[in-house]
């Protein structure tokens, strides 16, 4: 039986890690801005 | 032939070698958009204010007026999910992203245009009906192509897709404020450009969404993975039950019944944790509290609600991913049953005024109350295998629309009538909160009642044209990574 080669283009670590990051920076600065609003919270003594 | 040939189906198999890991991102790009839904409220006063700017004026619109808002886009959510799950499956995931696309961000158009006429009809037939056919649209699309491209752990696959609705809030809150500061001048409160600008920056991100996402070639699997030949858990199947079939189960309405009940509960709190913090703990005993009070009481109020949103996100991820390992019937079962449990705890916390223990109990139910999103896509497919698990969600999804409802409903018509009747604020949300206690017990017995799929609703023609071929059945294709 003949042997087939085939060359698998593997997807860029570069692009995944650029696509994870262009998700992950909104939603940190989004959890980041969440969280410093708890700090009033945490300090609240009236 | 499709006018816009890139979106078809056909176009967006994978080719070998693609990576599965830019699936997730795509997915979050959509979820992170649309979740901003839950952060309509940050418009609720300056909507208030179109016309008097400082205060409201006689012709400007009230509360009553705006929610609607809300309440038209929730409606439309569940409906369009329900309406075009089918269509889903057949067009594939990058068409319907870009559908929601249009429809998310051309709902920020027409709502720009009518706050700047003063109109609210078109916010109601524009971020209302337009824009919440975008929300169901887009909620549904990625998560059955993240079943397909996860078959080792579509719990985790799915809860970073849904974790990434509960992100949208908290980007789409504190976005929409900083725009708002931006365009306001003295003879505007800068809605309608901080819509138009949203509408336009959210459109863009989803587009990244619609060109990354990509569904598996035929008979892809993961590297080193082996489908189960023989299954050794009847919990999980390996037939399909097509959408039309799966409402005619049991099954599926246990499930309506177990997210309804986990989304009333928590949706009811949320909805009304500014004021029952305020009222059971900052307030308490306070009966004529100054403006400085007041003021630091909502600034707390405003980071216990930040907190829950916070662990609702969390949950999204951690129990969907936990459901992988333990299963999806167990995962509900300590949804519903511990939940039970910390909501009947929560009135002995309040009378013994313990703040912390207060706050870390609502965090924790919070995340379950995330958690029950996130896992129930998993839960389908167990049930009902991949083929249109899409379109069965998006079924299902009528559960939510009618939960934001009646979870606000019950929780303040029950404070209300509790108030009325002479009870302190501080222990006015005690009924309430039983009552949701209650409805997660029915919840667990639910979930109890869920048994597999009777096999004569399993699908058999194989020439029906609507589904792709499931991964696990079909011949393997090599070169694809994990």
């Amino acid at each position: 039986m003949e042997n087939q080669t085939t060359t698998v283009k593997k997807t860029p670590t570069i692009a995944i890690a650029f696509a994870w990051l262009l998700v992950s920076v909104p939603l940190l600065w989004g959890v980041f801005q969440t969280l410093a609003k708890t700090v009033a919270l945490f300090q609240y003594n009236n | 032939m499709s006018a816009l040939p890139f979106l078809d189906r056909d176009h967006t198999i994978a080719p070998p070698g693609y990576s599965r890991w830019l699936v997730p991102p795509a997915a979050l790009a959509i979820h992170l958009c649309i979740g901003q839904a839950y952060a309509l409220s940050v418009f609720n006063l300056p909507l208030s204010r179109l016309l008097g700017i400082k205060e409201s004026l006689p012709g400007d619109w009230g509360l009553t007026t705006t929610v609607w808002i809300f309440n038209i886009a929730f409606v439309f959510l569940g409906l369009s999910a329900a309406v075009f799950g089918k269509w889903l499956e057949r067009v594939g995931p990058r068409k319907a992203m870009f559908a929601s696309a249009c429809c998310f961000a051309g709902g920020f158009l027409i709502a720009a245009i009518g706050i700047y006429l003063h109109i609210i009809w078109f916010l109601y037939l524009g971020y209302g009906v337009l824009g919440g056919i975008g929300l169901g649209l887009g909620y549904i699309s990625p998560v059955s192509t993240l079943i397909k491209w996860f078959p080792d752990r579509p719990g985790m696959a799915t809860g970073m897709a849904i974790m990434g609705f509960g992100g949208g809030a908290m980007i789409g809150s504190p976005l929409a404020d900083n725009l708002m500061k931006f365009y306001a001048t003295p003879t505007s409160v800068g809605v309608w450009e901080t819509f138009l600008t949203m509408g336009a920056i959210y459109f863009v991100f989803m587009m990244f969404g619609v060109f990354t996402v990509r569904v598996p070639a035929e008979g892809w699997k993961p590297e080193g993975y082996t489908p189960p030949v023989k299954n050794d858990n009847a919990m999980i199947t390996t037939a399909s039950v097509t959408a039309d079939e799966a409402i005619k189960t049991p099954q599926f309405y246990f499930l309506w019944v177990v997210l309804f009940l986990n989304v009333t509960a928590g949706i009811g709190i949320l909805a009304q944790a500014s004021p029952l913090i305020q009222e059971t703990f900052l307030l308490k005993g306070i009966t004529a509290p100054t403006a400085e009070q007041t003021k630091n009481a909502a600034a707390a109020a405003a980071g216990f609600v930040g907190l829950l949103s916070f662990f609702n996100l969390i949950g999204r991820f951690f129990w969907s991913s936990l459901s992988d390992k333990i299963g999806r019937k167990p995962t509900y079962m300590i949804y519903l049953g511990l939940g039970c449990a910390l909501y009947a705890l929560i009135p002995s916390l309040a009378n013994a005024g313990n703040l912390a223990l207060f706050v870390g109990t609502f965090c924790l139910i919070l995340t379950m109350y995330g958690g029950g999103f996130a896992t129930i896509p998993a839960y389908l497919r167990d049930m009902f295998g991949t083929m249109q698990v899409g379109a069965i969600h998006g079924r299902l999804l009528t559960a939510w629309s009618a939960a934001a409802i009646a979870g606000p409903t019950i929780v303040t018509y029950l404070r209300d009538y509790q108030i009325n009747s002479g009870i302190p604020k501080a222990q006015a949300y005690s009924t309430a909160i039983y009552v949701m206690a209650g409805l997660l017990v029915i919840g667990f017995i639910s979930n109890l009642m869920i048994k597999p799929v009777d096999s004569k609703h399993y699908y058999k023609d194989e020439t029906a044209p609507v589904a792709p071929p499931e991964p696990e059945t079909a011949r393997v294709q090599q070169g694809a990574t994990a």
